[in-house]
């Protein structure tokens, strides 16, 4: 029962985390005056930047990097939560400290004028004890940006309406009006967001397997099942096999739920999201699970599933994974890293 | 006049002009028992589908004779009753209403043993290719309204009313409990019991007199209209606004999957509720409950309390949902990359069948 527990808390905090960078991305895709969203805002979630020069170069990928035309724009990290131990957390400032640095390769080009601002989202509960850790390591020097830099909780909230709220701790952005703005708090009811929330379900960090599976076996593998005979009569227990590729698990899960869905049809150039590490990991998880075999063994590029029905398909996982986690083949081939984030 | 050559002549006529209503209102005036069945449904296919004959189950359609508008088939069931094998035939008129292309109107005049055995399954069970209407307990009490309006009747009284009631507030949601009744009320005071029992008319029948005789109809959720006499009044007051509401429902529901969508955007759609229905955090458990019972579906639920984030999968074709409830009195449902206008409509006629009707409206950002 625990480990149920577990997983559904997993599968709450990435959808929160997801929820809270489509909601922060907002407060500049946003335009009140129009009441529209505003096309020249690229939001982009995982998008590979270059820092340094010659041959002193380094990739860096920000959570999220919000490019305007004739705004700062901005590059956000987004840490729902924290370890106890604190001397942890420099790591990620020292990651925070990365963005401070002129990045190479945002989509909008020489339109760019502005330098960028950095903020790291965090949820609320850890909020005031990041706060106090970033003041004294900027009083000791050891830690400090030459770029606004900010810290910004979220929560989720519920009166009436559920909300995202989110308010800055410390720093500023460059947008004075939004400075204002968060320095106050802003909810952002879901309800506005309910759109972009069910378009963009995956970042750049491994999703809890078992909502991973539904994803798969829900909007992928269904699909091709359907294709192949009606599944209104196919009993319960009655199974059909159907050939499916890793890349073409890639390709769609990419297409229909990372941040791609919110950049403009035109861009290219964005990351692979979801990894095909992940997919990879989850077709193992199938296989292990015997929901799959794969077609060649040897490559594991094909794999066959056998499509059954299920009543409720995240259960099916959750239980499934559950039962995993607990096998030690399993632990080393699909849960390497229970932290997720591949950063 | 033998019986067989009246009818050849009533199709060659129908054929001919395509005005069956009137052909088929003098049948009704020369035959005091006759009655007719009408019931308007979706199908981008059915016109090609019955073009040649075809099977379902143990139903044999036969295409008889087509013309602009109708076509006229011929229907055979083979059935057993009390261990015997039985078969009957009948004829099925299909009418294409020219304003509603993706619209039909199956018309027969066969008896009510008939329609049960033969037409009714081939209607109501051909989904997702056949798909009727479904009317809400506000509309169908417009549309009875009207129509007494039209007949100068100033009150319907039900004769006998099949009602479903949402029984029950546990956690699994609501039961469905059937009634039939012979409540001999008015439209009005049968209206006002079913709403305040938290339920709808599946159907209900009720007279009218007409010319120094009376005329007994009877009208269900699902659009099927019966009739022993007036069949161009019951055509335009019934028929006709179904056929429009299945139109309107096409126009609203379809090209809502993210693939038709420029750049993959989803389409969502939400249900206005009454306010405050969420307010309780009981009743999101008892909408979930609610939800899960739909048939041939995998219903995962992401987040139920405060808010909930339902994840619907539709096996009849794949069809996909995200359904949320952030508000108090909205149901917010996003169509996938698949999700046909089918599906979406058999969810949100799930939701107002087990859980609470609502007002349909395009999703709009702002809250409240």
């Amino acid at each position: 029962l625990k480990k149920r527990e577990d997983w559904k808390n997993k599968i709450d905090d990435y959808v929160d985390s997801v929820n809270a960078m489509v909601g922060f991305a907002n407060f500049y895709r946003y335009d009140d005056d129009s009441g529209q969203m505003q096309d020249d805002v690229v939001v982009l979630q995982g998008w590979p930047f270059t820092v340094g020069s010659g041959n002193e170069t380094k990739k860096v990928t920000p959570d999220l990097a919000i490019a305007m035309g004739d705004r700062e724009p901005v590059v956000a990290e987004v840490k729902k939560s924290f370890p106890n131990d604190r001397e942890l957390w420099m790591k990620d400032f020292a990651q925070l400290m990365k963005y401070d640095a002129a990045l190479d390769g945002w989509p909008l080009g020489p339109s760019m004028r502005h330098d960028h601002d950095i903020v790291l989202l965090t949820h609320q509960s850890r909020c005031v004890a990041v706060t106090d850790f970033y003041k004294e390591k900027l009083e000791a020097n050891e830690i400090a940006f030459s770029r606004p830099f900010a810290i910004v909780e979220f929560n989720r909230s519920n009166e009436g309406q559920s909300f995202f709220f989110f308010r800055r701790h410390v720093g500023n952005v460059s947008d004075a009006d939004l400075d204002d703005r968060l320095h106050e708090g802003v909810p952002v009811p879901m309800q506005a967001l309910v759109r972009e929330y069910s378009m963009v379900k995956l970042w750049d960090s491994e999703p809890p397997l078992p909502y991973f599976l539904q994803m798969i076996w829900q909007d992928v593998i269904t699909e091709k099942a359907a294709e192949k005979r009606p599944l209104a009569t196919l009993q319960k227990r009655q199974k059909i096999e159907i050939e499916i590729s890793v890349d073409q698990l890639v390709t769609e899960l990419r297409d229909r739920f990372s941040f791609k869905a919110l950049s403009p049809p035109g861009l290219t150039g964005h990351p692979e999201i979801p990894k095909r590490s992940w997919v990879l990991r989850a077709c193992e998880a199938l296989v292990i699970a015997e929901f799959a075999q794969w077609t060649d063994s040897s490559e594991k590029k094909i794999l066959t599933v056998r499509f059954q029905k299920f009543d409720d398909l995240l259960d099916v996982f959750i239980e499934k994974c559950s039962e995993l986690s607990g096998s030690d083949a399993a632990q080393l081939a699909l849960f390497p890293n229970e932290g997720m984030s591949d950063d | 006049m033998t019986e067989l050559s009246f009818f050849a002549q009533f199709r060659e006529r129908v054929l001919q002009t395509g005005g069956f209503v009137r052909e088929i209102d003098a049948l009704l005036g020369a035959s005091p028992d006759a009655q007719v069945r009408a019931v308007p449904f979706y199908s981008a296919s059915v016109r090609a589908w019955w073009s040649q004959a075809v099977t379902i189950g143990n139903r044999r359609i036969s295409p008889l004779a087509t013309g602009e508008n109708v076509g006229l088939y011929e229907i055979e069931v083979n059935y057993s009753q009390r261990g015997e094998p039985k078969r009957r035939t009948g004829d099925l008129l299909l009418y294409h209403p020219p304003e509603y292309p993706e619209v039909s109107v199956a018309v027969t005049l066969e008896d009510s043993d008939f329609f049960r055995r033969a037409v009714g399954p081939i209607i109501f069970n051909s989904y997702p290719k056949i798909m009727t209407t479904f009317i809400s307990h506000k509309r169908l009490r417009r549309v009875l309204d009207r129509f007494a309006d039209s007949r100068g009747v100033s009150k319907i009284v039900i004769k006998r009313a099949s009602v479903r009631v949402r029984y029950g507030n546990g956690p699994d949601g609501r039961h469905i409990v059937p009634i039939v009744s012979w409540p001999d009320m008015t439209l009005e005071e049968a209206f006002d019991w079913v709403h305040g029992q938290n339920g709808w008319f599946q159907s209900l029948s009720f007279d009218i007199p007409t010319m120094g005789s009376t005329t007994s109809i009877s009208f269900s959720r699902q659009g099927e209209v019966r009739t022993t006499g007036v069949f161009p009044a019951v055509f335009s007051h019934f028929v006709e606004p179904v056929c429009k509401m299945l139109h309107d429902n096409v126009n609203f529901f379809q090209k809502r999957s993210r693939r038709e969508t420029p750049g993959g955007m989803a389409r969502p759609l939400m249900i206005r509720v009454e306010d405050n229905q969420f307010e309780d955090v009981a009743e999101n458990e008892r909408f979930i409950g609610a939800v899960r019972k739909l048939p041939k579906s995998s219903v995962s639920v992401l987040h139920g309390n405060p808010y909930i984030h339902i994840s619907v999968l539709d096996y009849y074709d794949g069809s996909s949902f995200d359904v949320w409830v952030v508000s108090n009195n909205r149901i917010v449902v996003v169509p996938q990359f698949r999700g046909s206008l089918q599906a979406i409509k058999r969810l949100v006629n799930h939701i107002f069948d087990t859980y609470a009707e609502g007002q349909i409206e395009d999703y709009t950002e702002a809250a409240g």
